[in-house]
């Protein structure tokens, strides 16, 4: 009886969580266009339920300070960016900051309209000397 | 059980109606979900028609839309702001996009209240909406994946066949949500039955399990796991044993084992015999335990060799196997039965009873053995307890002599009674009814009615007649001081008789009989043991019982002329019974051969075929 408790208990999770799904999904998909090569990618995140998605993503670690990471997930806070912060790989959850943060902000995943949007910005692909696959092409916005 | 499986067949059928109830009622959301979706974008295409004419009024013309938009930032404001007058909380996105030269979509135009795209921002949808560019007409979209909508509704804005933009319009999920509200007490009162059906069905399967576990239980012996006597009341009742043969199997001194290793060894014994009968058995074959140390199996019908087969099979099996008690080997057997022609018999009972009677024939002739009989005809039914009975009562019991004679002048001496019963139309010889009624007082009847057919035709006849008694006869009370009361009053009737004491039981109370047998001696009788040299045949009972007359057993005569052996046994019996001066009777004298080894071994008296069958005195 206990075991019928549990399965129902972890079926209405996954049910409601499928959203985090769908991102846990694209996340890898982003990072493994980004790296690779990478075995382990240090990521600083600023949205704690951002934090609990990638940190259930394998081959991320999450890193506590910004300057030890490989990638900076930023949500809303445009500080964090500072010229130290831009030389790394920088990926953003709100279009508004990309836009804004255009000369910093590699790309990013964010929800519009209830759907997945992603955008990387090409002149930061190259200032970092990325290349993505031929599937996530179709995501690069040479100005916005 | 017949009500329980109606009452189980009548439940499933409400647990399947209940079933279908439930998956109708989800049926029906989705149908009601689809037609409601109809409904919606029936009405959304006249929504979509004012917007195009708004737009066409507010631009004069479509061409060039992007463009044109483009060129107007205050023309877009007024537009969104038009647009977002449209926008509710069930259509929360109103917009217009393009698709650019890489494919993408663009806002144009964006009404929404909320999460409002700005003039050129890429929108990323489902490859779906490409769809439209081929059908150039009205598209629906339904979003599976996403939480927050249900459907987008898509309108083509085109220009001199050319789609100038998409008009879209995303409908939220909560419109569905309201929809799954209003359902859900159709659902939850379905979804109440289901459960509480279910939860009665699943009850009623408990029960239904408790009750076979229990039948179970009451038709298992608890002991070997083998079936007991009550599934062989249910068994006998329900099939046919004509399909089986009928197996009985005894294991043979098993009161000593539990008499010397305790009534746990037995147990143990019991339970590996019971393992080693199902080993050596088929799944089809039914195995029961039908007293203390015996069972009884129905083994399904092959052919009688196949049978035999599988019966020596179990014999040796328990013959090899080594039982151990504190590092102590022991081994025990087993004696076997089979009644291979059950469909001979008119009652089940009777088939069972003679299958019995092989085994006790298997115990008789020195254990561990399978005794069967080799053909059908060769079945003796016996007769039941109440039939015996019947027949004693109605007079049916009389005997006929056979004569005992002296081999050198070829005269009877004195004539042996033999026990008969008869009814309207057969004759019952004691084979067919002794053994059934051994030990019971009906047989103590029968020795009494004997008893006085003989004593009176010695009165009548004036003949020495031998009758036959056991040691049991011997020691009831009842049937002795009758028999000494008769011949006390009768003295001269003692002189004629002769009695014949069977060796068919092991001598106990060997003092009383050895007494009683003075008393009747000194009244003149004389004391014979028969059948000596088969079943408990002991020498020492000459010191023990006053001995007159030795009749050797008719088997070891019968083959004295083929088997060394029989003749050393007879040979070294006449020599004792010389030595210590007691008279010997051949018995199954059969031929001219054994009279003239029997002369030469210098036995006077002989008995069988060759003289006469019995007959009537």
């Amino acid at each position: 009886m206990i075991r019928i408790f549990a399965l129902l208990f972890t079926a209405v999770l996954l049910y409601s969580e499928e959203t985090s799904q769908i991102q846990k999904e694209i996340y890898t998909q982003i990072l493994t266009s980004l790296f690779p090569k990478k075995s382990v990618i240090k990521i600083w995140v600023e949205n704690p339920r951002t934090l609990l998605v990638l940190n259930s993503i394998p081959f991320v670690h999450i890193v506590s300070k910004p300057k030890n990471a490989d990638v900076l997930v930023i949500y809303k806070n445009s500080k964090i960016l500072s010229p130290q912060n831009c030389n790394k790989i920088v990926l953003c959850e709100s279009y508004k900051l990309i836009k804004k943060e255009k000369e910093c902000i590699t790309g990013g995943f964010f929800w519009h309209k209830g759907r997945p949007n992603i955008i990387f910005l090409e002149k930061n692909l190259h200032k970092h000397h990325l290349h993505l696959p031929k599937e996530m092409e179709q995501f690069i916005e040479d100005e916005l | 059980m017949k009500n329980l499986r109606w009452y189980l067949l009548l439940l499933s059928t409400i647990f399947i109606a209940v079933a279908i109830l439930f998956l109708q009622t989800q049926k029906t959301e989705r149908q009601l979900s689809t037609n409601l979706q109809k409904i919606v974008t029936d009405h959304t295409y006249f929504l979509a028609e004012n917007i195009q004419e708004l737009l066409q009024k507010k631009l004069s013309s479509l061409e060039n839309l992007p463009k044109k938009l483009k060129m107007h930032p205050s023309l877009r404001r007024d537009l969104n702001q038009a647009l977002s007058l449209l926008s509710t909380p069930t259509f929360p996105y109103i917009y217009i996009v393009y698709k650019d030269h890489r494919g993408h979509y663009r806002y144009l135009l964006d009404g929404s209240k909320k999460d409002r795209g700005e003039f050129n921002q890429k929108i990323d949808v489902s490859p779906k909406w490409n769809d439209i560019f081929q059908t150039r007409k009205p598209l629906v979209i339904s979003h599976n994946k996403l939480e927050t909508l249900w459907i987008t509704y898509l309108y083509p804005i085109i220009y001199k066949n050319k789609i100038e933009a998409i008009l879209a319009i995303d409908f939220s999920s909560h419109f569905l949500k309201v929809l799954h509200n209003a359902l859900k007490p159709l659902k939850y009162l379905s979804a109440f039955i289901f459960a509480i059906v279910s939860f009665l069905l699943i009850i009623v399967i408990f029960q239904v399990y408790i009750y076979l576990k229990t039948k179970k239980e009451s038709l298992t012996d608890s002991l070997t796991g083998l079936y007991n006597r009550t599934f062989l009341r249910h068994f006998l009742e329900n099939h046919n044993i004509d399909n089986y043969y009928v197996f009985m199997f005894d294991i043979d001194h098993f009161k000593s084992i539990n008499d010397t290793y305790g009534h746990k060894v037995g147990d143990h014994v019991l339970q590996t015999i019971a393992h080693l009968l199902k080993q050596n058995l088929r799944g089809e074959d039914i195995l029961i335990r039908y007293g203390g140390e015996e069972f009884l199996g129905f083994i399904k019908k092959s052919s009688p060799k196949n049978a035999v087969t599988i019966a020596e099979r179990i014999r040796k099996a328990v013959e090899n196997y080594k039982f151990n008690v504190n590092e102590h080997d022991f081994s025990t057997t087993l004696s076997i039965g089979i009644n291979l022609y059950p469909e001979r018999f008119k009652k089940t009972t009777n088939a069972l009873k003679y299958a019995d009677e092989l085994l006790y024939i298997a115990k008789r002739s020195g254990r561990n053995k399978v005794v069967y009989q080799k053909e059908p005809s060769s079945i003796v039914q016996s007769l039941s307890a109440t039939k015996i009975k019947e027949l004693i009562e109605e007079g049916g019991i009389f005997c006929q002599f056979q004569p005992i004679v002296d081999i050198k002048t070829q005269k009877p001496i004195k004539y042996e009674a033999l026990v008969r019963l008869k009814d309207k139309t057969n004759i019952y010889y004691p084979n067919q009814f002794l053994s059934n009624i051994h030990f019971t007082t009906l047989y103590t009847l029968l020795t009494q009615k004997v008893l006085e057919i003989v004593l009176d035709k010695i009165e009548k006849t004036g003949k020495h007649i031998s009758i036959n008694l056991s040691f049991s006869d011997i020691t009831d009370n009842k049937l002795y001081h009758n028999l000494l009361t008769t011949l006390t009053l009768k003295k001269e009737l003692a002189s004629k008789l002769t009695i014949e004491l069977l060796e068919t039981e092991a001598l106990e109370h060997k003092e009383l009989i050895a007494k009683r047998l003075r008393e009747l001696k000194n009244l003149g009788i004389s004391v014979a043991v028969d059948d000596f040299g088969s079943g408990y045949s002991n020498f020492t009972i000459f010191q023990e019982l006053p001995i007159d007359i030795l009749k050797i057993d008719g088997m070891l005569i019968k083959n004295i002329a083929q088997d060394r052996i029989s003749y050393s046994i007879v040979d070294a019996i006449t020599q004792f019974a010389d030595n210590i001066g007691i008279k010997t009777i051949a018995e199954f004298v059969e031929n001219e051969q054994i009279i003239q080894i029997l002369k030469d071994l210098g036995i006077r008296y002989g008995q069988g075929y060759y003289f006469s069958k019995p007959t009537d005195l």
